[in-house]
């Protein structure tokens, strides 16, 4: 097929074809046998791709033990009609017969005498067992973090949930506005969490196997490690049922829509109105109204992605040029970075920031927003993919850092020598926030996935590319940082911080790649630059979870952009 | 008989099932829906030039065969006349749409049917068990932007205006992108046996 028959059938597939166009196609079709092959074989590529995007492209995941997709929908379907196909006489097959003749207005009335008898008893009963029935009602789930207003609604009342309230069937519960927030625990690996102005009611089988969180209005971010067939999560919005059994996702509800983020795993989303469905994977947002309909993913869809709640920063590193770097979080003010010297670092093309000699890339401002909402969390994380430059870097070359100088800071994420290393000042220790978090050597010339938390109780962890990695506090005396030998204690998986923010100074700024400026006069040497690729940075003023960042990393950094090449020919 | 592999991961003899739906287990049909669906979907799929089509067809095909039930002699090929249900369905639809067409979309049904008829054949001896499979192969052999431009337009549903605007080009190069793709898959799916030369 040459090259104008193939515009032709292109655009007649693609239905952007007019009568002139189409009479054109038609004769061509008609003359060349090869042409009309050709065409052929692209419209059955085209209809089949299609069949096979509306069949279930992972069955694995699609059928790991739930309702299946094919019985739901079109053996549902089949099931429902069969009830009015006409069979030929004689047939063996009891074809929902029974039903014809004076047989349904028998079935019709006694059907309605059972009905209103259920409601009567159903009435009185409601009345008199509720109590008992609330006390022996399945717990569904466990309310682990409350923040703000939160209540659950039940028995005509309203409590207010605390950390252990147990969640039950028919419980409905509402997150209050502004910055208030649940974190549930469906099971111990299943966390769900509802942020402001979400209202949800749940329901669980008896036995205790299937959980329905029926999710009114707001947003639901859950985390279910796979699990087995017959303890599926499913989630319920007025648009869409979302099948789950182990995977990471989002459901917000719109007024007209709702919409699924799928962050990892995958999951099977049907709208309600007509039972349409398909499985969303990994990467991939939906909006459900009549139809499940696949939505790409933009920066700011990638954004809200990214763990919901505490995000403070983001640096997605995609801005091509120019000395700005982007905080794209869309919390609060934009916390952007300036470089000092723009031509010491390399725009990597698709995303990304090549810092090649000493470079100060910092905010104008007073990070702020940082301090302040980490003081009131007590909870802290650091995120960052980087490519590091030199496998050996020395001096506690900085990675990311909200500091005034390398004595004074809030916290610092960094690489000392071949090692990862954090710190973090509490109202527990000096300005320098000592002992200085180490790992064991295990720096490597490729793209990491680096990670600090924080959490309430002090517990300070390290994560490399998912995993946590054990730390070891550094022994040094007087802790200014003057001996810089590898005196450090025993590796452990965590290290346990007394005291809390509180003594964070607002007035630092938050930077990448050195320190803002050097300790007193004591030269360049002490501004501790670091070199090599930033992918992403994000700060969060909450500690996520082991599984929230093995999703994070899983992700990978930023999406590189879709060259803009030449078409192929 | 030929064995259909169900979501289960196990062999269902689909004899089996028939015989249980004559006995009066309504429900074993259920499950020869599901064992069956994807391959009459390939079918009608292949065949209707209006997509909406198929999955109302599809059940047609199976309460068809239900009604039909006792015409299927087991021992031969349930999923073989399952199909050729399937196409003289297809077929009379078809014939109804290029009536309907006749005059407003003259040339467009003019098209189809000589389409239609080169698909027929291929469709006679398509293995629509396996195609879908070979297709997802045939996708995954494209490459560079050919293959993201031809996964987004069917994945996502989204218009070729749209994702002109996504790749900055115009909405004829999106066209032409994913058709190329088309002609790429197509020929793969030669290489593999799923489409005669058409010689």
């Amino acid at each position: 097929m040459g090259s104008e028959p193939d515009k032709l059938m292109a655009d007649y597939l693609d239905a952007a074809t007019d009568a002139g166009q189409e009479e054109q196609l038609a004769a061509r079709l008609a003359r060349s046998h090869e042409d009309r092959t050709a065409a052929a074989h692209a419209a059955l590529v085209d209809r089949l791709t299609r069949e096979l995007h509306r069949a279930p492209l992972d069955p694995d995941s699609v059928l790991r033990g739930l309702p299946r997709a094919s019985e739901a929908d079109l053996s549902d379907k089949v099931m429902r009609r069969l009830g009015t196909a006409s069979r030929r006489p004689g047939s063996r097959l009891p074809v929902l017969q029974s039903v014809r003749g004076w047989g349904w207005r028998i079935t019709a009335t006694a059907a309605l005498l059972l009905v209103g008898l259920g409601v009567l008893i159903r009435t009185q009963w409601d009345r008199l067992a509720a109590p008992v029935r609330q006390a022996q009602a399945a717990v569904v789930a466990r309310a682990e973090q409350v923040h703000g207003d939160v209540g659950i609604v039940r028995a005509g009342g309203t409590v207010a949930a605390q950390p252990g309230t147990a969640l039950r069937t028919g419980d409905r519960l509402v997150v209050g506005a502004g910055s208030a927030r649940v974190v549930l625990r469906e099971t111990e690996d299943a966390r769900l969490e509802f942020t402001a102005g979400a209202s949800a009611a749940f329901e669980r089988d008896r036995p205790p196997t299937r959980t329905l969180v029926r999710l009114e209005r707001g947003r639901l971010l859950a985390t279910v490690a796979a699990r087995d067939a017959d303890r599926a999560l499913q989630v319920r919005t007025a648009h869409a049922d979302v099948f789950v059994v182990g995977t990471r996702f989002a459901v917000s509800v719109e007024p007209a829509t709702t919409r699924v983020d799928v962050h990892a795993g995958s999951v099977r989303v049907r709208a309600r109105r007509t039972g349409r469905e398909r499985v969303v994977p990994a990467g991939s947002a939906a909006v459900v109204d009549s139809r499940v309909r696949l939505v790409p993913v933009s920066d700011a869809a990638r954004r809200r992605r990214r763990p919901g709640s505490g995000l403070l920063a983001l640096y997605l590193f995609r801005e091509g040029r120019g000395p700005l770097v982007r905080d794209v979080s869309g919390v609060g003010a934009a916390l952007d970075l300036r470089m000092d010297n723009a031509s010491t670092t390399r725009w990597v093309p698709g995303g990304g920031l090549e810092v090649r000699s000493p470079t100060r890339i910092a905010s104008d401002s007073p990070a702020v927003k940082i301090a302040a909402a980490c003081r009131r969390s007590r909870e802290l994380t650091v995120e960052v993919w980087v490519t590091p430059g030199k496998r050996v870097q020395g001096r506690f070359s900085r990675i990311a850092t909200m500091s005034v100088d390398a004595q004074t800071r809030n916290f610092a994420l960094g690489q000392f020598n071949d090692r990862y290393l954090a710190v973090v000042r509490t109202s527990e220790t000096d300005a320098y926030g000592a002992p200085r978090l180490v790992t064991a050597p295990c720096a490597a010339l490729k793209p990491t996935h680096l990670v600090f938390t924080m959490d309430r109780q002090g517990l300070c962890r390290l994560y490399i590319d998912g995993r946590p990695v054990a730390i070891a506090p550094s022994l040094e005396p007087g802790q200014r940082g003057r001996a810089q030998g590898d005196a450090y204690g025993a590796l452990a998986a965590s290290f346990r911080h007394a005291g809390d923010f509180r003594t964070w100074d607002d007035r630092y700024r938050f930077a990448l790649g050195r320190e803002l400026q050097p300790w007193h006069d004591e030269g360049a040497e002490t501004i501790r630059s670091w070199l090599g690729t930033y992918h992403l940075v994000a700060v969060y003023s909450r500690a996520l979870e082991h599984a929230e960042i093995r999703d994070l990393y899983e992700a990978g950094p930023a999406e590189p952009e879709q060259p803009r090449a030449r078409p192929e020919m | 008989m030929e064995g259909w592999l169900d979501v289960d991961g196990q062999q269902t003899d689909l004899d089996g099932q028939v015989r249980k739906v004559r006995a009066g287990d309504l429900a074993a049909y259920r499950e020869i829906v599901t064992a069956c669906e994807a391959g009459v979907r390939a079918v009608l799929g292949a065949m209707l030039p209006d997509h909406d089509a198929v999955e109302d067809l599809a059940q047609e095909v199976f309460i068809t065969a239900y009604a039909k039930l006792d015409a299927y002699r087991p021992g031969t090929n349930f999923p073989a006349w399952l199909k050729q249900i399937a196409r003289n369905l297809a077929r009379n639809y078809r014939k109804r749409w290029y009536r309907g067409r006749a005059f407003r979309d003259r040339y467009k049904a003019q098209i189809e049917q000589h389409l239609g008829t080169l698909i027929d054949e291929i469709v006679t001896v398509l293995d629509e068990g396996t195609v879908l499979d070979a297709l997802r192969d045939c996708i995954a052999t494209l490459s560079g932007e050919r293959r993201a431009v031809f996964e987004a337009y069917y994945a996502r549903e989204v218009t070729s205006g749209e994702l002109a605007a996504e790749y900055e080009r115009s909405a004829g190069w999106v066209r032409l992108t994913v058709h190329r793709a088309r002609r790429s898959v197509a020929e793969c799916l030669r290489k593999k046996g799923m489409l005669p030369d058409g010689q």
